[in-house]
């Protein structure tokens, strides 16, 4: 049974003051299987944030099911919905989404108080996450005292301190430095050999070269994909790039 | 052209910020409108003439707005030019060097102040006509009130709100001049660091709260408690000061160390935002707290003062109307013939005037001042006044048939506190029981005094230093059944006339007194009316400023909180949740204020009671109620402004 399951995804928007109605997705289907890292690449207004946000389940798609370790993501009532994405669901957001009024360490561990983790046990997983990541040094620190890509490492270890099914990240490296990018892509390959599953949406070719499978979205459908296979991330990035030139050159 | 590019810039602006610049507008108007009237009035031709305390009161009211104006206009400014540094940094980086936005701001600056003092000395030319009636129903005065627009009040007005505006614009100049536009455009992003403990000021903080409370609840002279009661004012002032902004922060960064309390899904968030949260807030909250409690103090004692009238009255008098009679030393004592004689001749003169009494008392009262040493009086010249009755007199004045022994006396006292037995001159004397009376008020409410009923004349004398001469004052007192304001224009005609130069009568070399509960009442209607209306107007005044301050708090905070919200739902916390957490912030920051307010007003209530003791009798009763009828009034209205302000605040966060 795949992790994550997409099925003929459709969501309409209508705007309020018309009666002009927007199809953001028109059928989107895909797997993902435990362990994979999943990179969705698409041009603005391909519908990319449209498809995240329902896995995120904070929003409901027009038609359609999602479906985690086979059971329905749609189907879950509102009232439940916040801890469902607490446990099974890890976010790594483009502008880091840190709380300013939180320390480093209170930020990563939001989400466990939330979940009313006892403090002996949200330390000890502090303990061996903060070296992965390379952050022990910052936990007293407040996150306007870090740099950017500090911040993002600091994102990506309050998504794996819950220790979820699946981490979705939207745009990880679109407000880092090169050097950072480099970086926190390396940690996402770490995590992901460590069997942890990444579905991640960019516009970098980069960092989708880092995947090990990339799906193209055009016009709110699922266009092309590409396996890794053996490619290393250097033959991937060539075989991105051709084909987002075709994708832009219009072909099919 | 040019010239109108800055004044439509300025317009525009006020304009584009109506959100933060409308209530200021309002407020700042209104402010100008209560200066206007206060002034007005104090300068009010009919009232002048009519009353002799409410000039007083309302130019000391003119004081404290003016006063208050300026601190809270600085303030307001200062509120606004944080939020705008954003816009003038912006304004730099456009390409307006700092003397255009100087001369930008200056037309703002001038724009406001115009439209302030337009809508102000307008309104308060309407208004001051209102609160003239009022003031004038309130002190039961006798004015025409007619429509005045005192040049000199308009043209106070223009300056004072000028200087003040003019001062707030050269402090804005020196802020856009010390900064530069990248700090300027950053002004609000800048991550605002984690505040520190200030163990030092909180401790001051507690120690001045103490002190004022400890102030309040100790002192028990009354005298005492009107001297130190701006002592204790001003200690608690700066302890809420110093609790709100230092005390505060130490106690939510000490919660924050305790691992077990912190990393508990309720207070975890509540509690790391509560500290920038007071950082930021807390001198607003702190103003608030003390203008609530300004506003209790006031109303509840100018309410107690003006309801106590009529208490105070009959607890001072035991007639309608008194006459005193006295000599001099070196003088004869009256006559009981003329007395008599004068008496008749007081009762023919009210029958023909058709002023019917229904009490007419003629007594002989023996005063001195002595010493009063545990039970023991000590003939030499002291601090208690000393008020002694013959029992005859006694007993005929006050209807009573009480017979003594020798060694027995009837005893009342006030101020102080005497026992069974009294000794004078080496003779004991026992207190058959204790009396209260009128009479123990003469001379005002806070003196020691002491008042005895003795069987004669000889135990009088025990009274009395060997060989001083011992001289009554004679007293008349009478109470009417018909109209008072006639019979006291009878009573003191007859009594001119009496005293006048072609008068025959004997008595005429002895000098007398009159009051009377008519004229009295009067007196305290002038005084404590003008005082109950100028609570209440400063109360007014003081809401209004509490209601904006929160109004601004509210404002800033949705803005900085918006972000937050958005990011704990991303985080996983559920719609429902966030609502909570917003909940118990506003309700925390609702209830802090207003019940600090209330806790200071209570220890405050002992020390104002106390103080009343020496202006009005027996009045703890009324004064609670009044205290207790103000708080309920401050708290709905409080709840009306907070609830209205909240929107303000669930609107922003929820977009």
């Amino acid at each position: 049974m795949p992790l994550l399951e997409v099925k003929n995804l459709k969501k309409i928007y209508t705007t309020r003051f018309s009666s002009q109605q927007v199809q953001a997705l028109s059928n989107v289907s895909f797997t993902v299987e435990k362990g994979e890292y999943v990179a969705i690449m698409g041009e603005s207004g391909s519908g990319k944030t449209t498809l995240l946000n329902i896995l995120a389940s904070l929003d409901k798609p027009t038609q359609g099911e999602v479906l985690l370790n086979g059971k329905s993501m749609t189907a879950i009532k509102e009232k439940e919905i916040s801890e469902f994405r607490r446990k099974n669901l890890g976010f790594v957001f483009q502008d880091f989404n840190l709380l300013d009024t939180f320390s480093v360490k209170d930020n990563i561990f939001l989400p466990l108080v939330l979940s009313k983790e006892a403090y002996p046990i949200m330390k000890q997983k502090l303990n061996i996450l903060a070296p992965k990541l390379g952050i022990s040094h910052l936990l007293e620190k407040y996150p306007y005292e870090i740099s950017g890509g500090q911040k993002q490492r600091v994102a990506v270890a309050r998504a794996l301190i819950t220790q979820p099914q699946l981490i979705l990240a939207d745009e990880p490296t679109g407000a880092l430095d090169s050097k950072s990018t480099d970086q926190l892509l390396d940690i996402f390959h770490e995590i992901n050999k460590e069997g942890q599953t990444i579905l991640m949406v960019t516009h970098s070719t980069k960092a989708a070269s880092f995947a090990n499978r990339v799906l193209f979205i055009r016009d709110g459908m699922v266009f092309h994909q590409i396996y890794r296979g053996n490619q290393t991330n250097e033959q991937m990035y060539q075989s991105i790039s051709d084909t987002l030139t075709l994708i832009a050159a219009g072909g099919k | 052209m040019k010239k109108f590019f800055y004044s439509r810039l300025a317009l525009s602006n006020i304009k584009k910020n109506a959100k933060v610049y409308f209530p200021y507008l309002i407020t700042s108007s209104f402010t100008v409108m209560m200066f206007y009237v206060i002034y007005s009035l104090s300068q009010n031709s009919g009232l002048r003439e009519s009353s002799s305390t409410a000039p007083i009161v309302l130019s000391l009211g003119t004081w404290v707005i003016m006063i208050f104006s300026i601190i809270f206009i600085f303030y307001l400014n200062s509120f606004l030019m944080k939020r705008r540094k954003k816009e003038i940094g912006l304004y730099n980086i456009l390409g307006m060097e700092k003397k255009h936005v100087m001369i930008m701001l200056f037309y703002e600056t001038l724009c406001i102040l115009l439209i302030s003092l337009l809508s102000g000395i307008v309104l308060g030319g309407l208004f001051s006509q209102l609160m003239c009636l009022i003031l004038v129903n309130l002190c039961h005065l006798n004015t025409l009130i007619s429509f005045e627009m005192p040049i000199q009040a308009i043209l106070l007005t223009i300056i004072v709100y000028g200087c003040i505006y003019l001062v707030t614009y050269l402090f804005n100049i020196v802020q856009v001049k010390m900064n530069n536009p990248i700090e300027l455009l950053k002004g609000e992003q800048f991550g605002e660091r984690e505040p520190q403990s200030k163990w030092l000021l909180a401790i001051i903080g507690i120690m001045t709260l103490g002190a004022g409370y400890a102030l309040a609840q100790l002192i028990e002279d009354p005298l005492d408690a009107l001297a130190w009661f701006f002592v204790a004012v001003i200690l608690v002032i700066i302890g809420t000061y110093c609790l709100f902004t230092a005390g505060s922060i130490v106690l939510l960064k000490s919660l924050k160390k305790n691992k077990h309390y912190y990393y508990h899904t309720k207070h975890f968030i509540s509690v790391s935002q509560m500290v920038y949260r007071m950082k930021q807030n807390a001198v607003g909250l702190a103003s608030i707290c003390i203008l609530c409690t300004c506003i209790l103090v006031m109303l509840s004692s100018t309410v107690t003062l003006y309801f106590g009238i009529d208490n105070t009255v009959s607890a001072t008098m035991d007639s309608d109307y008194l006459m005193t009679l006295y000599s001099h030393e070196d003088e004869q004592i009256p006559s009981k013939e003329d007395m008599s004689q004068f008496v008749q001749q007081m009762k023919a003169e009210l029958q023909k005037e058709g002023v019917e009494t229904s009490q007419f008392v003629y007594k002989t009262v023996y005063e001195n001042v002595v010493q009063l040493n545990n039970d023991e009086i000590i003939n030499e010249h002291g601090d208690v006044g000393l008020t002694i009755m013959l029992l005859d007199d006694y007993n005929q004045a006050y209807q009573q048939n009480i017979r003594l022994k020798d060694n027995e006396i009837l005893a009342g006292c006030r101020n102080y506190e005497i026992s069974k037995a009294l000794t004078v001159n080496d003779k004991n004397y026992t207190v058959r029981s204790h009396v209260d009376h009128p009479l123990l008020f003469d001379g005002g409410f806070s003196e020691k005094k002491l008042f005895i009923v003795v069987k004669d004349e000889t135990c009088l004398k025990d009274f009395y230093p060997e060989g001083q001469l011992i001289i009554p004052t004679e007293r008349i007192s009478i109470s009417f059944a018909s109209d008072e304001k006639k019979a006291n224009q009878v009573i003191n005609h007859f009594l001119e006339q009496t005293w006048s130069s072609d008068s025959t009568n004997q008595l005429k070399e002895f000098g007398y007194q009159h009051t009377s509960r008519y004229e009295e009442r009067n007196g305290l209607l002038d005084a404590y009316g003008s005082l109950f209306f100028l609570g209440i107007y400063l109360g007014v005044q003081f809401l209004m400023a509490a209601i904006l301050i929160m109004y601004y708090k509210q404002l800033s905070e949705g803005y900085e909180d918006q972000k937050r919200f958005e990011i704990l739902q991303n985080v996983g916390m559920s719609k429902k949740e966030v609502k909570q957490v917003i909940h118990s912030q506003v309700m925390i920051f609702f209830f802090l204020p207003l019940m600090t307010a209330v806790i200071h007003m209570i220890f405050a209530s002992k020390m104002i009671i106390k103080m009343f003791g020496y202006i009005i009798i027996g009045d703890a009763h009324l004064f609670l109620l009044c205290t207790l009828i103000s708080i309920v009034v401050l708290a709905l209205l409080y709840t009306v402004t907070y609830v209205l302000t909240a929107r303000v605040y669930y609107k922003i966060v929820k977009n």
